[in-house]
């Protein structure tokens, strides 16, 4: 009786998709919303499962849906259940879950990814009152279970920031670098000296991020105007010049704003405050069936206009469907391997489907020789090279075109200004927009020539590079090295004590707004990257310290105003790093670092020069020893030496415990059922005779996937080549213009692409545990611990206790630890190192792990090391919180790994609480003489959250207290209250050492 | 050298890596088992017995029944959590070895002096740069003045800064000789300066300690090795304002200008039960509590009016 009226689940998805469409047919205002600036939007859409017992599709056509019954042959994309089970439970997923089952391979899309996401729009239209309702409900229940965490959590944080900022050290004037500043570490200035600084960071943190349509639609108007694949004339565009000229018209076109009351003039969207660029070609056609939910989803959410809304629904989004990064890449190289393995979330992140342009350009190209200077360059080296071919002419027109783009935003700038200050009724403001118009009619066409200058003309320099190619990339590098000639000459015009002490001022107010300017934009994420990603910022880095090009200490005065409005603003972004060369930096420098580490919770990223200049050089023997002393951190940590190197370090994000989990799966991996590697061995059958067997099974996954990875990457890099050239970055790097190639064509003098590794600590634990459990000490066979470790444990709490209790874990001391964290990372830098970039050059091998180590964690089942299923892996390489409670032994055993298998670098994340009996001075010093020890005995880097476990849970389930409560993921900041569940848990997990 | 049998080694509780507590900078802590005191309020009553005992944490417990297989004499009953019987217990440690979540361990293991100084010379960089170094603590490591000497020697040929936590009872003439050249720093208990009182709280009376303590002070101002006085905060016995103006007192009177006071800290109470012992601390005793620091501010005045700097953890 029941079955024969409870429908079959292809029945039932059929009908669903018949109502929806009948809905759409019947009411116009819907059917509008299938039409476009370019006609109709057409798309066929299927939904099936994995053994195709199931498959229905809509067709949606000229302004009509048909449902059918059947996927026809000309499909542009498919939502893919794994069994028809899931589609039932899809049904009644919410929004977390649904999430989650991508994550987890139960359903997945293929095809045109951008038109699934069209015919999502078109859904969301019909529940958006529902999706409300039930985001209101998640959130609510999230919130429940966060106040029982954080019960009975001490609640004295909420007043901790307040204090941390109030006692602050005294500097000296010690460094050679420091010309001017007697207190360097200018303790006699809080935020309150600086009003129109405090007054925009308030104002940021009060306001919400707003999507801009603006980039999208102007590159739209263009390329309707001009064609994308044709010119005009039918004649193939040279892709530098396609994206040159389309480039010219998107900022001699956008609108020129100078925030009100700012000392800088240029924004990266339409809203000064807080903006969204939507780059529809990377990250912004994702986010198409969003554009009305995430307005009110749970993290990350936006504001949106209507008109935005509909200018990205009907004009861009329709434009870029099939041309965006990712979709090249499957039509270019058939659907290969790599994209379909980057499109299942489990193990391989390919971040050029969004971003080549983490790196840092030769800023001080434009400062010294202005954009006229630089046009010079171009033409007398056409003018000198008579054998330049079609590509190189091409090329350097293309960047002559990209200068003239930023040379006509300046104008327009200036334009605006002028108009401001001639309208200004305050002679104060009116004062000082005369002066940023004088500025801006001179940068940065001409030479910087004094602080204010040059500042400006970075900041014009960082939204151009960010809206050419992808707005998160972009870095500013060696701050203090590029503005200190400037300070320094302006400081030297000025004559009287008085006069002096006001440029100083002066100096930290034009820092603190570059900052605010810095973090005026976020990425636009769609749901599922912001699981992965929460809270995090673009990320623009700027680096202190250091040595110079020909190792001399580096430490200048900008080196510590820098660090003063690092310490008074305490932002997510820009991402602070700071170099410490020891023997050569001062221990003053290093102690300042550590105070604003402490004033902060959890800002700069603090990197040993030295284990970086080793690592860099033992890979690198044929580069120039002074060009990397001058490298500089990127993305989240990776080196680039700037000026002149194309590194696309975050090329491939690899999860290592899914080769892992493939060696004890014969090359399937078990979450998504797919037999994907190679067969090595079946634990089962008996295979693995000794553990070498068994590692060797494990080394071979490993380069079979990672293989993948070089793969696909060198794949992405050809589709940037023809769709992302980037000619106004070329011109900032060497030796793009005597070579007359771009950099994503080979031009820049050292060429490298970075693997990033996940879950190091989890892997290793677990060999470790399979050796000494399975064969060495014979206490378990191989077979049984798989079937353990298949039940997550259940039944076999003994067995996971052991292992806990009795593996030594890495991070503990113990010399076979050690060995086998050893072995890994050896191997791994070996294989990178041993692949090749279409560019020359070789893969670089790093440790760092934005919040991965959360999502692969969520997506890996237990590890032998004892680790549940779907628990988060640690954070970079950082040891297990377990390892042991002593921090020394973490930091000895980190420190002992070998420079040249990090030379992609490496995220070491620690909590650290001060004891309450130390003075603020005496918790300065502990921090120092740590760091100070860690880095002699050869650590790379390490990044400190200094906030206790109450404070955490407190912030959890009362995020009002803490708005601007900031820490370390993984190489990147965030604020804690932003963080998705699994990250806050992730962290608040991590061992909460005493400082000694 | 070798295995001399007038040679006693001491059971080793634990060489804890890092410690805030023990002394200046970044330190390693040797804790010895055994002591010649009996105080009520002993933060570690497992250091005071000097045989190997057994310490049961049923919140670590995962029961997995291997204890109660591997029992000879039937001492754990299983249950949820499991109980061992004092009474059958011989402390031949079997469960300990088949325990998978170190909820049953056996407290003191035999460790030579080359163990402990191989354990504690990787954190040799951050002794040095942050002016630590190891301290003997326990427990009362004078009580092995020997094995003492030895480890004390060893560690200041690797450079170490050595430092010795003591409740004073010792014989002065072994302790010069054996202990003395090879220490930096002192830290000697000074808890109740009243005889019965100390006899009453502590177990035994007190005039050995003090006459120890004045005489390594004398040392002290005569150039030899510097001595720090301690006095735990224990609310209601050893804090009453009569205890501690006769302590101010005796400072004052022998010349001693400054003392530390250490705040009770109640976090290692459930201790007893974990190795079987039963306790008549109340519960609504104020050592249950974190120190009031009202009460610790009205003391340093105390001291302060009398010409003695309170230093205060």
């Amino acid at each position: 009786m029941k079955s024969a009226l409870t429908p079959k689940p292809s029945e039932e998805l059929y009908n669903l998709l018949k109502s929806t469409a009948d809905i759409f047919n019947s009411k116009s205002e819907l059917q509008d919303a299938m039409k476009g600036s370019q006609g109709w939007i057409n798309a066929t859409i299927g939904f099936k499962t994995a053994d195709n017992k199931m498959g229905s599709a809509v067709v949606i056509k000229d302004g009509h849906i048909t449902a059918k019954d059947h996927i026809p042959e000309d499909v542009d994309a498919c939502l893919i259940f794994r069994e028809e089970k899931d589609f039932t439970d899809y049904q009644k997923a919410g929004k977390d879950d649904a999430s989650l089952m991508i994550l987890k391979g139960r359903m997945w899309i293929e095809g045109t990814i951008a038109l699934y996401n069209y015919c999502d729009y078109l859904v969301n239209l019909l529940y958006l009152d529902e999706a409300r309702a039930a985001t209101r409900e998640i959130i609510r229940s999230h919130q429940i279970e966060k106040l029982r965490i954080a019960d009975g959590a001490d609640t004295s944080g909420r007043d901790g920031n307040v204090r941390r900022r109030a006692e602050v050290l005294r500097g000296e004037k010690v460094d050679p670098g420091v010309k001017w500043l007697k207190d360097p570490y200018l303790s006699e200035y809080t935020l309150d000296d600086f009003a129109r600084v405090k007054g925009f960071r308030k104002e940021r943190f009060d306001t919400k991020a707003e999507v801009s349509a603006e980039h999208g639609k102007l590159l739209t108007d263009f390329f309707l105007e001009n064609g994308y694949e044709k010119k005009k004339d039918g004649k193939p565009w040279d892709p530098c010049l396609r994206k040159a000229e389309s480039f010219y018209h998107l900022m001699a076109n956008r609108k020129a704003l100078i925030r009100e009351g700012d000392l800088l003039a240029g924004t990266y969207t339409p809203n000064p405050i807080f903006g969204l660029v939507n780059q529809p070609y990377t990250f912004g056609w994702q986010v198409w069936g969003e554009l009305r939910t995430h307005t009110f989803r749970e993290l990350d959410s936006y504001i949106s206009t209507e008109e935005t809304i509909e200018t990205l629904h009907k004009h861009v989004m329709p434009f870029y469907a099939r041309r965006n990064i990712q979709d090249y890449w499957k039509t270019m190289f058939d659907t290969p391997l790599a994209s379909r393995i980057h499109e299942r979330y489990f193990s391989i992140f390919y971040y050029g489907t969004v971003s080549h342009a983490t790196m840092t350009p030769g800023h001080e190209k434009y400062l010294q020789l202005g954009l006229n200077g630089m046009r010079d360059l171009i033409d007398r080296e056409l003018a000198r090279d008579k054998e330049a071919d079609e590509e190189k002419k091409n090329t350097l027109k293309a960047m002559r075109i990209s200068m003239d783009a930023v040379s006509a935003y300046s104008r327009n700038l200036a334009e605006q200004v002028l108009k401001e200050a001639e309208a200004a009724s305050d002679p104060v403001r009116k004062t000082e927009l005369e002066e940023i118009h004088r500025i801006l009619l001179r940068v940065p066409d001409k030479p910087a020539e004094t602080l204010h200058e040059a500042i400006q003309a970075m900041w014009i320099i960082q939204v151009a590079l960010g809206l050419e190619s992808t707005d998160e990339g972009p870095h500013l590098g060696r701050l203090d090295q590029l503005l200190q000639p400037y300070f320094d000459s302006d400081m030297k015009k000025l004559k009287t004590e008085e006069e002096r002490k006001a440029y100083v001022t002066r100096a930290v107010e034009l820092i603190g707004c570059l900052y605010m300017r810095l973090s005026s934009h976020y990425i636009i994420t769609m749901e599922i990257v912001s699981w992965m990603n929460s809270g995090g910022p673009p990320s623009t880095v700027i680096v202190v310290g250091g040595v110079t090009r020909e190792g001399h200490d580096a430490v200048n005065d900008m080196t510590y105003i820098i660090l003063k409005v690092t310490a008074m603003l305490a932002l997510n972004d820009p991402n602070m790093h700071a170099r410490v060369m020891t023997g050569v930096n001062s221990e003053t420098y290093l102690k300042r670092v550590c105070e604003v580490n402490y004033i902060t919770g959890a800002t700069p990223c603090i990197h040993n020069d030295a284990a970086m200049i080793e690592s860099l050089s033992k890979v690198n023997p044929e580069w120039a020893i002074e060009d990397i002393r001058d490298w500089t951190a990127n993305g989240c940590v990776e080196p680039c030496i700037p000026g002149m190197h194309f590194p696309t370090t975050g090329s491939v994000e690899f999860n290592l415990m899914a080769p892992l989990e493939m060696a004890l799966n014969n090359g399937t991996h078990p979450l998504l059922e797919w037999d994907l590697g190679p067969r090595t061995g079946s634990v089962e059958k008996g295979d693995f005779k000794t553990f070498e067997d068994f590692f060797d099974a494990f080394k071979e996954q490993h380069a079979f996937l990672c293989g993948q990875g070089v793969i696909g990457n060198n794949q992405i890099e050809q589709v940037h080549q023809q769709h992302m050239p980037s000619p106004l970055m070329s011109s900032l790097v060497d030796d793009c213009i005597s070579e007359g190639r771009g950099v994503t064509r080979g031009g820049a003098r050292y060429n490298t692409s970075g693997i990033t590794s996940i879950g190091l600590t989890d892997v290793t634990d677990s060999l470790s545990a399979i050796k000494r459990m399975v064969f060495d000490e014979k206490k378990i066979s191989f077979k049984e611990f798989k079937e353990a470790l298949h039940y997550n444990f259940e039944g076999h709490t003994g067995l996971r206790a052991w292992i806990q209790n009795h593996v030594p874990k890495f991070g503990s001391g113990d010399p076979d630890a050690f060995a086998m964290v050893d072995r890994v990372t050896r191997m791994v830098a070996d294989f990178a190192h041993s692949q090749k970039t279409i560019r020359g050059g070789h893969y670089t091998s790093g440790w760092w792990s934005m919040n991965y180590h959360a999502v692969y964690g969520r997506v890996s089942g237990a590890s032998p090391s004892g680790r549940l299923a779907g628990e988060a892996f640690t954070p970079g390489l950082t040891p297990q919180p377990s390892a042991s409670n002593n921090i020394m032994d973490n930091l000895l055993d980190v420190a002992k790994l070998a420079p040249e298998t990090l030379d992609n670098n490496i995220a070491f994340n620690i909590r650290v609480v001060p004891s309450p009996k130390d003075t603020h001075e005496q918790t300065i010093a502990r921090m120092a003489q740590t760091l100070q020890t860690f880095f002699e005995q050869g650590g790379m880097q390490v990044q400190f959250i200094m906030l206790n476990t109450d404070t955490l849970k407190d912030a959890m389930a009362h995020p009002e207290y803490y708005p601007d409560l900031l820490v370390r993921i993984s190489g990147y900041c965030a604020y804690f209250t932003q963080l998705h569940r699994d990250l806050q848990l992730e962290i608040i997990r991590r061992n909460e050492f005493g400082l000694g | 050298m070798g295995s001399d049998k007038s040679f006693k080694r001491p059971l080793v509780i634990d060489v804890k890596g890092n410690s805030l507590d023990d002394g200046p900078g970044t330190r390693s802590v040797v804790f010895f088992k055994g002591c010649p005191l009996d105080c009520y309020w002993c933060q570690n009553p497992e250091s005071k017995r000097v045989e190997a005992e057994l310490l049961f944490d049923g919140e670590k417990c995962v029961g997995s029944g291997e204890c109660v297989k591997a029992c000879p004499e039937e001492a754990i009953e299983p249950g949820q959590p499991l109980r061992v019987n004092r009474d059958k217990c011989t402390l031949c440690f079997q469960c300990v070895d088949v325990c998978p979540s170190t909820a049953l361990e056996r407290v003191g293991r035999e460790m030579s002096v080359e163990d402990i100084v191989k354990k504690v010379t990787p954190y040799k960089p951050f002794f040095k740069n942050t002016g630590g170094g190891v301290t003997l603590s326990g427990g009362e490591p004078t009580l092995f003045m020997d094995f003492a000497s030895r480890l004390l020697k060893r560690l200041r040929e690797e450079g170490i800064h050595t430092l010795v936590e003591t409740c004073g009872l010792f014989n002065f003439e072994s302790f010069t000789e054996k202990i003395l050249p090879h220490v930096n720093l002192i830290y000697m208990d000074m808890k109740i300066v009243n005889y019965e009182g100390h006899k009453r709280w502590c177990g035994v009376g007190n005039e050995k300690i003090i006459e120890n303590f004045l005489r390594l002070h004398e040392m002290w101002r005569k150039g030899g090795v510097e001595i720090k006085p301690r006095t735990p905060l224990i609310p209601g016995i050893t804090d009453t304002d009569d205890s501690m103006r006769a302590l101010a007192r005796f400072y004052k009177e022998h010349g001693i200008t400054q003392t530390a006071l250490m705040k009770n800290n109640p976090t290692w109470l459930n201790k007893f039960e974990k190795i079987g012992l039963k306790t008549d601390i109340a519960k609504e005793s104020p050592i249950h509590e974190f120190y009031d620091q009202e009460r610790f501010e009205y003391i340093r005045k105390m001291f302060e009016d009398e010409g003695i700097e309170v230093l205060e953890s």
